[in-house]
C-alpha cells in the first residue's frame, strides 16, 4: 500500500469481512423491500396506446383530443344505455365504431386525463400563487405582522412560485416514467442509514486495540491520520449513497421503464419548486443524500470519542437515529416546526424538499429548507472535521474524564468529590457506595450504571412519548365522535332490533339529507325565509357528514350479524379504543434498548479479559449466569410493564372503553379471537411483556454464544424484524422461531398456531440458552 | 493439603502445549519457568478450569487421602481458588473498592457468616489486602484511571481475597517497578505458608529466593523440576566472569553463551559473564551461579547482538 495513510485507513475499512457482510445484508435487505413493492407502471396496461396517442398529440394536437373524446362520448353513450337496458351489453352485438371505441376507451382516458393535467399546470401554479395571497391579506387584515412567520411564508410560496412560472410558464405534454417513483420511494432510506451507522461504527479507532498511543506518537499520527480517517468516511459514504440509491433505481425502473429525464421536473411533480429538469432534480436528491450521509458519519465518528468503543459508536449513533424519529413523529403534527424539515430520516429522504416549497420557523425567521440544506451541512461538516482532527490531535487525555489535566477534566474531578462527599453524608452507606454482597446488584451496575444508559433511557423516553403520545392521543375528529354516539347508541347484545334503530336512524338523517331538495322550490317561492333555508341546508350538510360515519357503524352492524349467523353471539361495542392498543405495533424502541444493553452483557466479560477470572471463582458461573439472566429479563419485563401501563393509562383518559365482558369477536374485524375483550386486552398485555422477556434472553443467549457485542447486536436485530421481511415474500414456516408474534401479541391470538409459537419461539430460545450454558461451561465440561 | 496433577496433555491443534505434566503441589510457592509458548498460561487455565485438558486429571486432597477430581468438585474446588490472569480484564467503571466488594461476592468470602458481621469481616480483609499492595490510597478511583501497575497489584488483592487456598498468579510482578516487587515478593512469600501458590513468571529473581521448587517448562514438557539449591548446584563450576577488551566482545559472543556484559569501571574492562562448561579462557574465574544461569542454560541460545 505505500506510504499512503490513506491507503491503510481504506484498508482498514474495507478490509473487514464483518463490513462487507453487513454491508451485503443491508443492501439484500434493502432489494428485497424494493423489490416487493407495489409500483403500478405509468398509464397501467394501456401505456402502448397512450404512447402512440402523445406521438400523434405531438403533431396535431387538436384533432387527436378531438378523437378521443369523440370516441370517450361515444363508448359513454353507449354505456348509459346499456345500463338503462336499451342497448345490448355483448361485444359482439355492439356497433364496430362503439366496439373500436371500448377498446381504447382506458387509453383515450388516460390520454385525455394526462392531458388535463398537464395543461392545467400553469392554473395550478397560479392558484398556489393567488392562496398565497388572499392568505398573506387575511393575515394582515387580522392584525399580524409582516415579520409574523405565517406571513413570511405565504410571502416564499408566492414568490417561490412567481419565479418558477416566468421560466416555466407551460409544461410539453409528455409523460415521464420511473424517475417520479425513484424520486419519492425512499424505503431504502433506512438501511442506507444503517449501512451509514456501520460505516461510522468501524471508522472509530478502539481504545481497547491500544493502538491509539502508538499512532499518536508518530509523524502523521494525529491530524493527518484523523483527516484521512474522515476522508475515506466521506468516500465511504459518498459510495454508499450511490449504491444504495442506483440500486433503488434499477429495482423500480425494472417495472415502469425511464423516460423524461430532460423534461422538467414539474412533469413529474407539479408543484415542485425548483426550474430544474428531471435528472437535475435526481442528481440534486442524490446530492443531498450524499451531503447528508457524509455528516452523519463524521458525526458518528466525533461521537465515539468519548467512550472510543465500537457499541459506543453504535449506541450513540443509534441515538441520534432514534432522536430523528422523534422529531419525524413530532413533526408530522406541526407542519412548519424546524424538526420536520431538519431532521434526519426527512432530508435523507428527500422527497419533501424536491416536490413542494416548505420552510419552517426559527423564532421569527423563516427559512427556506432547500435553501439552507447544503449551506447548513458545508458548514457542519466543516465543524465536524476540524473539532474531529483536533480532538485526536490534542493528549488523549483531555478526553478521559477522570485523569485529565485539562480544565473539562479538573471540573469532573471535583463534581466527583462533591457527589463522594455527598454519598459519605448519607446513613449506613459506605463511600465507596458498593453494592454489598448482592449479585443481582453488581450486574445491575453493569447494565444501569453506564454513560451510555442514561442517554438511551432519555431517547427511549422521547420516542416513546412521541410514538404513544401521538397514537393514543384524543381522538378530537368529528368522524370518531359520530361514531362513539351511535355505538354508544346501540351498544349492547346484537340482535335484529339492533339493526332496525340502526336502520331508523340511517333513515332520519337520509330524511334530513333529502329535505333541501323538497323545499327548494318552497324556498324559490318565498315560503321559507333565507335563515331557515341556511339551517336546513346546514342540517343537510351535518347530517350528510353523519351519514358517512354512519355508514360505518352500518358496515361493523354487518359484520356482527354474519357473526350473529354462523352461531356466535356477538355485541355492539364502541371499539375504538380496543383496537388502538390491540393493533398497536412491536414497541421497537423499547426492543432497540434491549438490544443495545444487554448485548455486551456477557460478550463484554470476554472482550475484556474478565471472563477467566469470573470463571475461576465458586459463583462466576452457574450463580453469575443465572442472576445476568434474571436481571436481563426481569428489567426488560418491568420496562415493558411500564410502557404498555402507559399505553392503557393514555387509552383509558381519552377514549371510552365500555363493556369489557362482551366476547372479544365483537371487535370489528377479530373474529379469530375468543373470550372475552377483557381476556383478550390481558393477553396482549402479557404476551408483550413475555415477548420482551424472552427477547432479552435472546439477546443474552446470543451475547454469550457469540463473545461479540456486535454480531450480537445484529443477530438480535435482525431476529426482531427479518419476520416483517419474510412476510413481504409471504414466508411464514419461521413466525414461530422469530420473537415478533408474541412482540406483537395479537397476531399469535388471531392464529390458530399461537401455542404452537409460543411455545416454538420459547424453545428456540431455551436451545440458545443451552448453547449458552455450555459456553459459560456449566454444562457438558465433563466431556473430553 | 494437595495438588495432583497427573499426565495433562492439550494440543492447540497439531501444536502440543502441555505434555504429560505431572506434579504433586503441597503448600508453598511453585514457580513456573519457561518461555514464552511453553504451557505456563495453559497450565494455569486448565487447573482454574478456563480450559479444558485432552487427557489427564488433577487431584485436589484436603489432607492425606485420596484426592477429588476437582473438575467434579466444580464450586467447591473454585472456591479455594485465587487467580490472577496474566491479562486481567477489569471494569473500567468500576473503583478499586468496589472491584474488590464485587470478586468478594463472586467468591463467596466469609460465608460462614452473616449479614453485618460478614460485611464487616468482608471490609476488614478488603482494608488489610489494600494497604498490602499500597492501593489504600485509592479506594474510591475508577479503575480506568489507574496505571499499569496499580492494576497489577488490584489483580493481585483480588485473587488473594478470601484466604484463598490456592494461589494461582501468571506474572504478578509485571509492570512494577523494583521496589513494588520486592513488596509483592515479600507479600508473597508471607502469605505462602499455608497456601499452594503457583507463579508463572519471567523474572527469575522473584522467585529465586520464595519459591520452593522451580519447574521448567519447554515445549510444554517439564525439562526440570527441583527446588533452586538443586538447581544451582548443577551450574557450579559452570558460570565465569571473563575480562575482556571491548573490541573482543563480539568475538567473545560468538564463541561462548555470554549472559551478561557489565564495564568494570576501576578498570575500564568489559567483563563477560559467560555460560560454559569448561573454563573458557586463562583470564576467567568461576562465579557463584544465578538460578537466570541456569535459565538461560536450559532454554538455549542468546540472541547475539
Amino acid at each position: 500500500m505505500g506510504l499512503r495513510i490513506w491507503r491503510y485507513e481504506w484498508q482498514k475499512l474495507w478490509g473487514n469481512r464483518l463490513f462487507f457482510l453487513l454491508l451485503a445484508f443491508l443492501l439484500l435487505l434493502s432489494g428485497l423491500v424494493c423489490a416487493r413493492q407495489e409500483i403500478r407502471p405509468p398509464f397501467g396496461s394501456a401505456r402502448a396506446e397512450v404512447e402512440l396517442l402523445l406521438d400523434a398529440y405531438r403533431t396535431s394536437p387538436e384533432q387527436t383530443e378531438a378523437a378521443a373524446r369523440a370516441r370517450v362520448a361515444l363508448y359513454d353513450a353507449y354505456d348509459q344505455k346499456v345500463i338503462m337496458g336499451e342497448a345490448p351489453e355483448d361485444e359482439a352485438l355492439m356497433p364496430d365504431d362503439v366496439r373500436e371505441a371500448r377498446a381504447s376507451y382506458l387509453a383515450d382516458n388516460q390520454f385525455l386525463r394526462f392531458v388535463k393535467n398537464t395543461r392545467s399546470y400553469g392554473a395550478g401554479i397560479e392558484k398556489i400563487i393567488a392562496d398565497s395571497r388572499t392568505m398573506y391579506d387575511s393575515f394582515l387584515l387580522s392584525g399580524r405582522q409582516e415579520t409574523d412567520f405565517v406571513v413570511r411564508y405565504q410571502v416564499g410560496v408566492a414568490l417561490t412560485y412567481t419565479k418558477l412560472l416566468s421560466s416555466c410558464p407551460e409544461l410539453p405534454v409528455e409523460p415521464v416514467y420511473g424517475w417520479d417513483d425513484v424520486m419519492s420511494r425512499g424505503s431504502f432510506v433506512i438501511f442506507y442509514l444503517a449501512a451509514l451507522l456501520v460505516l461510522g461504527t468501524l471508522l472509530v479507532m478502539p481504545e481497547k486495540a491500544g493502538m491509539i498511543s502508538q499512532i499518536r506518537t508518530t509523524r502523521y499520527g494525529r491530524w493527518m491520520t484523523m483527516a484521512c480517517k474522515l476522508g475515506v468516511g466521506a468516500v465511504s459514504s459518498t459510495l454508499l449513497a450511490v449504491v444504495f440509491t442506483l440500486l433503488n433505481f434499477v429495482l423500480i425502473v425494472s417495472k415502469t421503464g425511464l423516460r423524461g429525464a430532460d423534461l422538467p421536473l414539474q412533469c413529474a411533480f407539479p408543484t415542485a419548486p425548483y426550474a430544474i429538469t428531471v435528472l437535475e432534480g435526481f442528481f440534486l436528491q442524490l446530492m443531498i443524500r450524499i451531503v447528508i450521509g457524509i455528516t452523519f458519519v463524521w458525526l458518528v465518528l466525533l461521537l465515539s470519542f468519548p467512550t472510543r468503543r465500537y457499541v459506543g459508536a453504535l449506541g450513540l449513533g443509534g441515538a441520534v437515529i432514534a432522536l430523528s424519529y422523534a422529531m419525524q413523529m413530532f413533526g408530522k403534527t406541526q407542519p412548519y416546526h424546524i424538526f420536520r424539515h431538519l431532521n434526519l430520516l426527512n432530508v435523507l429522504d428527500g422527497s419533501e424538499l424536491l416536490t413542494r416549497w416548505s420552510a419552517f420557523y426559527l423564532g421569527n425567521l423563516c427559512i427556506d429548507t432547500g435553501k439552507l440544506i447544503f449551506p447548513l451541512c458545508i458548514v457542519g461538516c466543516g465543524v465536524l472535521f476540524v473539532l474531529a482532527c483536533l480532538l485526536f490531535t490534542v493528549r488523549t487525555p483531555f478526553l478521559r474524564w477522570g485523569s485529565a489535566d485539562s480544565m473539562v477534566g479538573r471540573l469532573w474531578r471535583r463534581m466527583l468529590k462533591l457527589a463522594d462527599r455527598i454519598k459519605c453524608k448519607l446513613p449506613a452507606q459506605k463511600c465507596s457506595g458498593n453494592m454489598g454482597l448482592h449479585l443481582l446488584a453488581w450486574e445491575g451496575k453493569k447494565i444501569w450504571l453506564q454513560r451510555l444508559t442514561p442517554i438511551l433511557l432519555i431517547l427511549l423516553v422521547l420516542v416513546e412519548w412521541q410514538g404513544i403520545g401521538e397514537r393514543y392521543a384524543e381522538d378530537e375528529t368529528y368522524r370518531d365522535a359520530v361514531y362513539h354516539k351511535y355505538m354508544t347508541q346501540l351498544q349492547g347484545e346484537y340482535s335484529e332490533d339492533t339493526l332496525v334503530k340502526y336502520q331508523q336512524e340511517r333513515e332520519a338523517l337520509n330524511n334530513i339529507v333529502s329535505r333541501p331538495f323538497e323545499l327548494q322550490v318552497q324556498y324559490e317561492q318565498g315560503e321559507i325565509s333565507k335563515e331557515e333555508w341556511i339551517e336546513i341546508l346546514r342540517a343537510a350538510n351535518h347530517a350528510s357528514q353523519e351519514l358517512n360515519t354512519l355508514d360505518e357503524v352500518g358496515e361493523k352492524l354487518i359484520y356482527l350479524r354474519d357473526i350473529n349467523d354462523s352461531g356466535l353471539f356477538p355485541w355492539v361495542v364502541y371499539d375504538t379504543g380496543f383496537l388502538l392498543y390491540l393493533e398497536d405495533g412491536m414497541d421497537a424502541a423499547l426492543a432497540a434498548l434491549i438490544i443495545l444493553l444487554l448485548a455486551g452483557l456477557f460478550a463484554d466479560e470476554y472482550a475484556s479479559g474478565f471472563s477467566a477470572l469470573l470463571h475461576s471463582t465458586p459463583r462466576g458461573r452457574r450463580v453469575t449466569f443465572a442472576h445476568k439472566l434474571l436481571l436481563g429479563a426481569g428489567c426488560a419485563a418491568i420496562l415493558s410493564l411500564v410502557l404498555q401501563g402507559g399505553r392503557l393509562y393514555l387509552l383509558a383518559r381519552n377514549y371510552d372503553l365500555p363493556m369489557w365482558d362482551a366476547p372479544a369477536y365483537s371487535l370489528f374485524n377479530q373474529v379469530m379471537l375468543s373470550g372475552s375483550i377483557r381476556q383478550v386486552m390481558l393477553q396482549v398485555l402479557v404476551l408483550r411483556i413475555v415477548g420482551m422477556a424472552l427477547l432479552a434472553l435472546l439477546v443474552m443467549a446470543l451475547s454469550s454464544v457469540t463473545r461479540a457485542t456486535l454480531p450480537t447486536v445484529v443477530l438480535s436485530t435482525l431476529c426482531v424484524f427479518v419476520s416483517r421481511l419474510l412476510h413481504l415474500f409471504e414466508v411464514t414456516r419461521l413466525d414461530h422461531f422469530l420473537p415478533d408474534c408474541i412482540l406483537y401479541g395479537l397476531p399469535l391470538l388471531q392464529s390458530d398456531t399461537a401455542s404452537v409459537a409460543t411455545g416454538v419461539f420459547a424453545l428456540s430460545v431455551g436451545v440458545l440458552l443451552l448453547c449458552a450454558a455450555w459456553r459459560e461451561k456449566i454444562i457438558f465440561k465433563y466431556r473430553r | 493439603m494437595r495438588l495432583t496433577i497427573k499426565d495433562i496433555s492439550k494440543a492447540y491443534g497439531k501444536t502440543r502445549a502441555l505434555v504429560d505434566f505431572t506434579a504433586e503441589l503441597t503448600p508453598g510457592i511453585y514457580a513456573l519457568l519457561g518461555p514464552n509458548g511453553s504451557g505456563k498460561s495453559t497450565l494455569m487455565n486448565i487447573i482454574t478450569d478456563n480450559l479444558k485438558a485432552d487427557s489427564g486429571e488433577i487431584l485436589y486432597a484436603e489432607d492425606d487421602g485420596e484426592g477429588e477430581n476437582v473438575l467434579k468438585m466444580g464450586a467447591r474446588f473454585r472456591a479455594l481458588l485465587g487467580f490472577m490472569p496474566q491479562y486481567p480484564g477489569m471494569y473500567p467503571n468500576f473503583t478499586v473498592e468496589q472491584f474488590l466488594w464485587y470478586m468478594a461476592t463472586l467468591k463467596d468470602v466469609a460465608a460462614d457468616k452473616k449479614g453485618k458481621a460478614r460485611k464487616q469481616a468482608i471490609a476488614q480483609e478488603i482494608e488489610g489486602l489494600l494497604k498490602a499492595v499500597e492501593l489504600d490510597d485509592v479506594p474510591n478511583r475508577k479503575i480506568g484511571a489507574l496505571s499499569g501497575g496499580m492494576k497489577q497489584r488490584l489483580a493481585l488483592a483480588q485473587a488473594v481475597l478470601g484466604d484463598s487456598k490456592i494461589l494461582i498468579l501468571d506474572e504478578p510482578t509485571a509492570g512494577l517497578d523494583p521496589k513494588q516487587r520486592i513488596a509483592i515478593r515479600n507479600y508473597i512469600a508471607k502469605i505462602a505458608f499455608d497456601k499452594i501458590v503457583i507463579i508463572a513468571t519471567h523474572v527469575v529473581s522473584d522467585v529465586e529466593f520464595i519459591a520452593r521448587e522451580v519447574i521448567m517448562l519447554k515445549k510444554g514438557v517439564i525439562v526440570d523440576h527441583a527446588p533452586p539449591a538443586t538447581l544451582l548446584a548443577k551450574m557450579e563450576g559452570k558460570v565465569w566472569s571473563l575480562p575482556v577488551a571491548e573490541n573482543a566482545v563480539s568475538e567473545m559472543q560468538q564463541k561462548f553463551r555470554v549472559t551478561n556484559i557489565s564495564r568494570d569501571e576501576m578498570t575500564g574492562q568489559v567483563l563477560l559473564r559467560v555460560l560454559s562448561e569448561e573454563c573458557p579462557d586463562a583470564k576467567a574465574t568461576a562465579v557463584p551461579p544465578s538460578l537466570e544461569d541456569y535459565y538461560l542454560y536450559i532454554f538455549g541460545e542468546i540472541e547475539k547482538t
